[in-house]
Order: structure tokens, then C-alpha cells, then sequence
């Protein structure tokens, strides 16, 4: 061991070590053996993807047949459905975009894992050489993602006729989007070099919000006849897949250009990439693939709203409110509902409940995200579409109901959290759907008010409309419930039912739990907008429909196999 | 010698925490050359926090710690190579050994006689046997006796350890403990939390006692006491 006076003249060079050949070295050797595991994951993961892909080619050639039809009129009232398919479909890929971009800035994209931060991150070497490769092989996998995503939407549109293309051009809108994964993480990547991670985060969510007003703003225009915002859909880069399918070969090699002088670019900059930016975005990428291995979307959720909230830092402006608040005694949900109101565990329960929702962004984006679904739809040509309208609702529904299980969440998460309580598992269960219920009643009838209005329903169909409302946000606040506490999948049963034959069953139960709740309370309201007059016999069967809802997000038991028991 | 009073750690009202709130703190300190300073407390007094900050791990919510004179984190290739430093956390690569992930760190490190320097870390920390195990075979013991070895094995001016002597035997503590002391005395500076009385004895020769958030400084046998007491 050398001593302290040996070490007197340190220098700021670097060592000339790479340790990621050192590793592929050693690796190469214990993993030899693995080869014909290795080929036999590689062709399950290939069978698997080309199961997915059939799947969606499948629903997306329907989907877009139901799109075309669509525009042959239908359910909304005249006037309303103005923009345009080929403008929804820019903003519904550009709010993709921005997701995933938001997706891959949470996740890294320069990451290294727990190992390579301890071992590597140490060494006094240049890291740009193993960074830069780290960061290849994720822009690989983004690339192949982003293009595998194409396929589907690309194959389904050009099978209806709603878009023109080849085989071929499907291929270079597949490239194309992928090419725009690549290039986004690339603009990820660099705000990591100039350490604005939170910053590029928030820039998202306001660009996103910013798609959203536009949208908005098309269609004030076009209801009033005073112009469209087409010019602004037609520059967004959402469109460049289309244009790509379409047979514009040049999109995606300028793409490719593009991409290649960004990394060159970028790579020169790794090595200003905090260590504790790297291990950070490491750690919530291991612990969304994780989720991920695991199908637990719930858990997958909570590791990309975690990694967020990681890279979100505390503000100058935070911490002043942070004081303010502990001026005023409590922040204004606090003083909204002031501890002197309970009077027993279940008021407790209830306010601490609200509390945690009504402080939580993510219930409040949740909300306004869930009417803006189908919001979007109603005012396009294509929602007059019963399917497409429906899928639209469904689709806000399990937005909204997931933002309101926030809470439930969270206790299901600790499970002391509720024990602490001095009731009984059941009344813990049904207090946390009450909770729930709170926000989503309110939040169903004002979405069964908009549609109401917007199929033309008058008198007392429109109040039948609201009932129904009502009667949806009961029944979704149970599937958020139900989700929440969405007992662990117990692999060990799936593999003994695996060699039967019989596994598919319960893992396809597993990930639909909490959503099929939520999508059985949906049923009223979709039924309502069909069968225009609403029939009163319609809110008895919807009455029906919430109680067994209820009772089924709200129940303790766990009688699937695929399931332990829950805690 | 130039290097026992050589500056390698310089604290400025040094407050620890997280998220803007304070952990413990504010903390005045310089740490020179082949000085060894325990930090001791109670459970979640922020000794680990107090520890990650002042090496620039972790932002601190005020005040600064620099290291080598003008460095705040690890940015810097003269901070990797003066600086080494093991936590309560251990992470592995599936596929190397032990003696693979030794050896990764005398490459990185580029130490003279890297060989004959990891076998000795091998006997040393008793991993000789292990030596070609992955490790997940390694029992929890043994993986922390690694994470060890790859500190000590490395050339280093500043040796931070968290608890170093958690999951170790007797026998492997009190050599530890030896070693550590001897590397104090030839110039290395060290800066260790422990909640070992013995050990802390053994290592330190002066001490920060974290107590209801402030950290005071303390001799060595009245942090000694503190855990005793504790």
C-alpha cells in the first residue's frame, strides 16, 4: 500500500484504463456457456414481438377502418366535429412524442447501473468511451421501439385506406419514428451534459400542455369559421412518419444525418454528466424494468413518477412556499380541512385520504387529462364514431381513475399505513373507494354533462346523463381501489400452471385487474350516448352495474391462484 | 513531512440534509493528512448523510466542503485517484469474480505489481478461497470484505468508510482495525463511521459526535462512551 508521502505529487490525468473491455473480457468468458439460453431468449423475444405486432396490426387496421367510416356522420351534433383526422392524429403523435420523451428524460438516457456506478465511476479514467457506449446501445434499443411502435399504426392505416403507402412505406415511416426516438434522446442526453434534467422535464410538460392549447385554439377557430391551425399540425415533427410512409425517402436519412452528427456531437460532452445523475438515472431505469419484467404496471408507474420527482430538485420558489406554509400552519388543503373535523378512524382516514390527493400534481393532471381524451375526440371528424368515442371515454376514464388511486396507492404500498387505523381491513378498503369517489363523481358527471350536451340530449335524458355520470365515477373510484391493492402475481403457481397449459388465463386476469372494474362502470355511460333518448331502465342497469363494482374494488379476497394472498 | 500537514478536506459551515432540510450541521473542519476522525451518533442522525456530504456526494443545504483544496465532487480525475471510498451499499457485476473485480481496480487505478497486490487484499480480507466466485455465491460477509478489499487496494490520501466493520467476524475487525490505524500513521486520512466502541478506539484519533442535529467534537473516548452509552 502505498503511503501518503508517495502520493504527494497527484496529477489531473487521466488513467489509461477502459474498464468496459476489461469487463467484456472476463464476461465473454462466464457467459459462454449461456449461448443456447441466449438464442433461445433471443427467438422468444422475437416470437413474442411478432404475437404483439399481429395483435395491434390487427386493432389498428379495425381502428382506422372505424376512423374512416366515422366520417360518413354519426353521433355528435352538427358543428362540432371539425378538425380534421389527419390534425388529431399529429397531435396525438406529437403528445406521444413528448410522452416518450418525457419517459426516456426520466429514465437517462446516459445511466449506469448500481455495479458500474460503484466500479466504474470510481476509477480515475476518461468516461466518455464506456458512456458513449452505454448510451448506443440505448439509443439502439429506442430506435427498435420507436419503429416496432410504427409498424402497427403505419400497416393498420395504409390496410383501411386512410393513409397512402407501401410495404416499403411503412418501413421508412417505421425508421422515420424510430430515427425521432433517437434524436429526442439525443436532446435528453444533452440536457444531462448541461445538468437541466428537471428543466427539460418541465419544458416537456409545458410543450405538451402548449399541443393541448393549440388544439383548443383549431378548434374555437373552426367552430367560428375564422380559419384552422392545419399549418401548425403540418410543422409539428409528428408528421414526419406520415410524410416518410407516404414515399418521402429523404425524411428518415436526414433523420439518420441528423442523428449521427448529434452523437458525434454529444459525445464530447459525456464526461460532464454528474455521477450522481448517471447512478440516479440508472437506479430508476433498473427499477422500471423491473416492474417491467414483472408486469406490474402499478409499480412501473411509480418508478417513472419517482424518477421525476428525483430529477426535480427543490426550487428557490418551492422552498418558499414550503416556508409560507409552515408560516400559515399548514399548507391551504390543510386549512381546507382542518384536524379539528375528526371525530373517529373513519374521518381520519378520509381527510388524511384527501390530503395526500389533493396534494398530489399528478391527481390534478390526471383529472383534466381524463376529459381531455375524450374532449379531443368529440371536437374531431372521427368521434362521431360510436367506437371511436368509446375508446375515447375508456380511455379518460382509466386516467382519471388512476390519478384518483393515488392514495390507496400508497397505503397498499405500506401496508402499516393502514394498520395504524383501528378498523377492519373491509372499512379500510370501502374508506379508500369513498375517497376516491369524492373527486371521481364530480369529475363523471361533468364528463357525462359535456356529452350530453354533445349528443343533443335535452330535459330529462340529460339528467338521466348526469346520473349516469355519477354512477360512473362510484364505479371507476372502485377500480382505482382495486388496482391499488392489485394483489402480487405468484409465480411460482403460474409456473406450475405454465407446464399445464393453463397460465395464460390468470396472467391476463392479472394485468387486468382494477381495469376491468373500471371499464364494467364505463358501460352505462357509453350505453347512454348510443341509445339517445337515454332509457331510464338504463340508470337501474347502471345502478346495478356500480353496486357490483363496488363490491368487487372494495373486496378483500383473493380467489385467483396467480394471486398471494393480500396483506 | 509535507504530506502530514497537507490540507485534504476543508468543511465551511457545513450544513447536511436533504431536500432543503436540515439533517445535522453546521459543521467547521479541516481534515489533514493522517489524521483519522471517527464520526459516531444514534441511528438516523444523519452520520451517513453528514458523511456522502462532506465528500461532495450529496449537495449540502449550506456551506461547503472541499476537497484537495478546490474540489467540491468527483468530477475531477485527482479526486478518483485520492479519494476511496466505500458505503453501506454494495453492488456487483454478475459475471466477474472476486478476484476479476479486484483486478478491475488495480487496472483502473494502474498500481504497480497489480497481481501480486490483489493476492494480497485476497489473504488479507480471507477471500482467497472465494477467489473465482461470482457474487452471488458470496455470502454477505464476504461481499462487504470485497467492497473493502477494492478501498484499500487502491493507492488513496482520503479513505472513507461507512461502517466498515458491519458484517465482519472478530477476528477480520480487530485486523481491520490494525490497518486502518497503521495507514493513519503513514500519512493516509480517514474519516469512519462506526458504532463500534473497540473499533472506534482502535482507529480514531478524534471524533464527531452527532447529537440532536449538531455535530460536536469530541475525544475519542467520550465517542467511545456515546456508543456505549447508546
Amino acid at each position: 500500500m502505498p503511503t501518503a508521502d508517495a502520493l504527494a505529487a497527484l496529477d489531473n490525468a487521466p488513467v489509461d484504463f477502459d474498464p468496459w473491455a476489461r469487463n467484456r473480457v472476463a464476461e465473454k468468458l462466464a457467459r459462454r456457456d449461456d449461448f443456447w439460453d441466449r438464442l433461445g431468449d433471443f427467438y422468444i423475444t422475437m416470437l413474442g414481438a411478432a404475437i404483439i405486432f399481429s395483435y395491434a396490426a390487427g386493432l389498428a387496421f379495425a381502428f382506422a377502418d372505424q376512423l374512416r367510416s366515422a366520417s360518413d356522420g354519426g353521433l355528435i351534433r352538427d358543428g362540432l366535429g371539425v378538425v380534421p383526422g389527419s390534425s388529431a392524429a399529429s397531435t396525438l403523435v406529437m403528445l406521444g412524442l413528448l410522452g416518450g420523451l418525457s419517459l426516456i428524460a426520466r429514465l437517462g438516457p446516459a445511466a449506469v447501473d448500481r455495479a458500474q456506478g460503484f466500479w466504474w465511476l470510481s476509477l480515475p479514467v476518461v468516461r466518455t468511451g464506456f458512456l458513449a457506449r452505454l448510451l448506443r446501445q440505448r439509443l439502439v434499443s429506442t430506435f427498435a421501439i420507436g419503429a416496432f411502435l410504427w409498424l402497427p399504426i403505419g400497416y393498420g392505416s395504409v390496410m383501411a385506406g386512410i393513409s397512402p403507402g407501401s410495404a416499403l412505406g411503412v418501413l421508412l415511416g417505421a425508421v422515420t419514428l424510430g430515427m425521432l426516438f433517437v434524436l429526442l434522446s439525443l436532446l435528453a442526453a444533452f440536457s444531462q451534459t448541461r445538468g437541466r434534467g428537471s428543466t427539460f422535464l418541465a419544458v416537456l410538460n409545458w410543450m405538451s400542455a402548449a399541443v393541448l392549447v393549440a388544439y383548443l385554439v383549431d378548434v374555437l377557430l373552426r367552430v367560428g369559421g375564422s380559419g384552422t391551425m392545419e399549418w401548425f399540425w403540418f410543422s409539428l415533427p409528428s408528421r414526419l412518419p406520415v410524410v416518410a410512409q407516404a414515399g418521402a425517402w429523404w425524411v428518415p436519412v436526414a433523420l439518420i444525418v441528423a442523428a449521427l452528427v448529434g452523437f458525434a456531437v454529444l459525445r464530447g460532452q459525456l464526461q460532464r454528466i454528474p455521477s450522481a445523475e448517471l447512478i440516479s438515472r440508472g437506479a430508476s431505469s433498473a427499477h422500471a424494468g423491473a416492474a417491467l419484467a414483472l408486469l406490474d404496471d402499478k409499480a412501473l408507474g411509480s418508478a417513472i413518477g419517482a424518477a421525476g420527482a428525483a430529477g426535480a430538485g427543490d426550487s428557490k420558489r418551492v422552498m418558499l412556499v414550503l416556508e409560507r406554509n409552515k408560516q400559515r400552519g399548514g399548507d391551504p388543503f390543510s386549512r381546507m380541512l382542518p384536524a379539528s373535523w375528526v371525530r373517529g378512524p373513519f374521518s381520519a382516514l378520509i381527510r388524511a385520504e384527501l390530503l395526500v390527493l389533493l396534494r398530489t400534481k399528478k391527481t390534478w393532471s390526471g383529472l383534466l387529462a381524463g376529459w381531455s381524451v375524450p374532449l379531443a375526440g368529440v371536437f374531431a371528424v372521427q368521434g362521431a364514431s360510436a367506437v371511436v368515442l368509446g375508446i375515447l371515454v375508456i380511455v379518460g376514464a382509466i386516467l382519471a381513475a388512476r390519478a384518483a388511486s393515488a392514495a390507496a396507492a400508497q397505503a397498499a404500498d405500506v401496508p402499516a399505513l393502514d394498520s395504524i387505523i383501528p378498523l377492519n381491513r373491509g372499512a379500510v378498503r370501502q374508506t379508500h373507494a369513498l375517497v376516491a369517489a369524492l373527486l371521481l363523481v364530480p369529475w363523471g358527471i361533468c364528463l357525462a354533462a359535456f356529452l350530453g350536451w354533445a349528443v343533443h340530449l335535452e330535459g330529462t335524458g340529460f339528467f338521466l346523463m348526469l346520473g349516469l355520470g355519477a354512477l360512473t365515477g362510484i364505479g371507476l373510484a372502485a377500480g382505482a381501489v382495486r388496482m391499488a391493492f392489485r394483489p402480487a402475481l405468484d409465480w411460482g403457481s403460474v409456473l406450475l400452471m405454465s407446464a399445464v397449459g393453463k397460465a395464460a388465463g390468470p396472467m391476463i386476469q392479472h394485468l387486468l385487474y382494477g381495469y376491468d372494474v373500471m371499464v364494467l362502470s364505463v358501460i352505462g355511460l357509453l350505453a347512454a350516448f348510443v341509445l339517445v333518448p337515454v332509457p331510464p331502465t338504463l340508470v337501474l342497469l347502471a345502478v346495478l352495474v356500480a353496486v357490483v363494482a363496488w363490491a368487487a374494488g372494495t373486496s378483500t379476497a383473493v380467489r385467483s391462484h396467480a394471486h398471494r394472498s393480500q396483506l | 513531512m509535507e504530506t502530514t500537514h497537507r490540507e485534504l478536506l476543508r468543511a465551511s459551515g457545513l450544513v447536511a440534509g436533504y431536500g432543503g432540510n436540515d439533517v445535522c450541521g453546521p459543521l467547521d473542519l479541516v481534515l489533514e493528512a493522517g489524521q483519522a476522525l471517527g464520526i459516531v451518533g444514534f441511528n438516523a442522525a444523519g452520520k451517513s448523510t453528514l458523511l456522502r456530504t462532506l465528500v461532495g456526494y450529496q449537495e449540502p443545504v449550506s456551506g461547503e466542503s472541499v476537497i484537495l483544496g478546490s474540489f467540491t465532487d468527483d468530477s475531477s480525475f485527482i479526486y478518483r485517484k485520492a479519494v476511496s471510498v466505500v458505503f453501506d451499499e454494495d453492488a456487483f457485476f454478475p459475471s466477474l469474480s472476486v478476484e476479476e473485480h479486484l483486478q478491475l481496480i488495480a487496472g483502473g487505478h494502474q498500481i504497480e505489481e497489480a497481481q501480486a497486490a490483489v493476492e494480497a487484499e485476497l489473504k488479507f480480507f480471507d477471500l482467497t478461497a472465494a477467489r473465482t466466485s461470482y457474487p452471488h455465491r458470496l455470502s454477505s460477509g464476504q461481499r462487504r470484505r470485497l467492497l473493502l478489499a477494492a478501498a484499500l487496494l487502491r493507492p488513496s490520501l482520503l479513505l472513507v468508510l461507512d461502517e466498515p466493520e458491519q458484517r465482519l467476524d472478530p477476528v477480520m475487525r480487530a485486523a481491520l482495525g490494525l490497518r486502518l490505524r497503521r495507514l493513519a500513521d503513514a500519512g493516509t486520512a480517514l474519516l469512519v463511521i462506526t458504532h463500534d466502541p473497540e473499533f472506534l478506539t482502535m482507529v480514531a484519533d478524534s471524533v464527531l459526535l452527532i447529537v440532536d442535529g449538531q455535530v460536536i467534537p469530541a475525544s475519542v473516548q467520550d465517542g467511545a462512551a456515546s456508543i456505549a452509552h447508546s
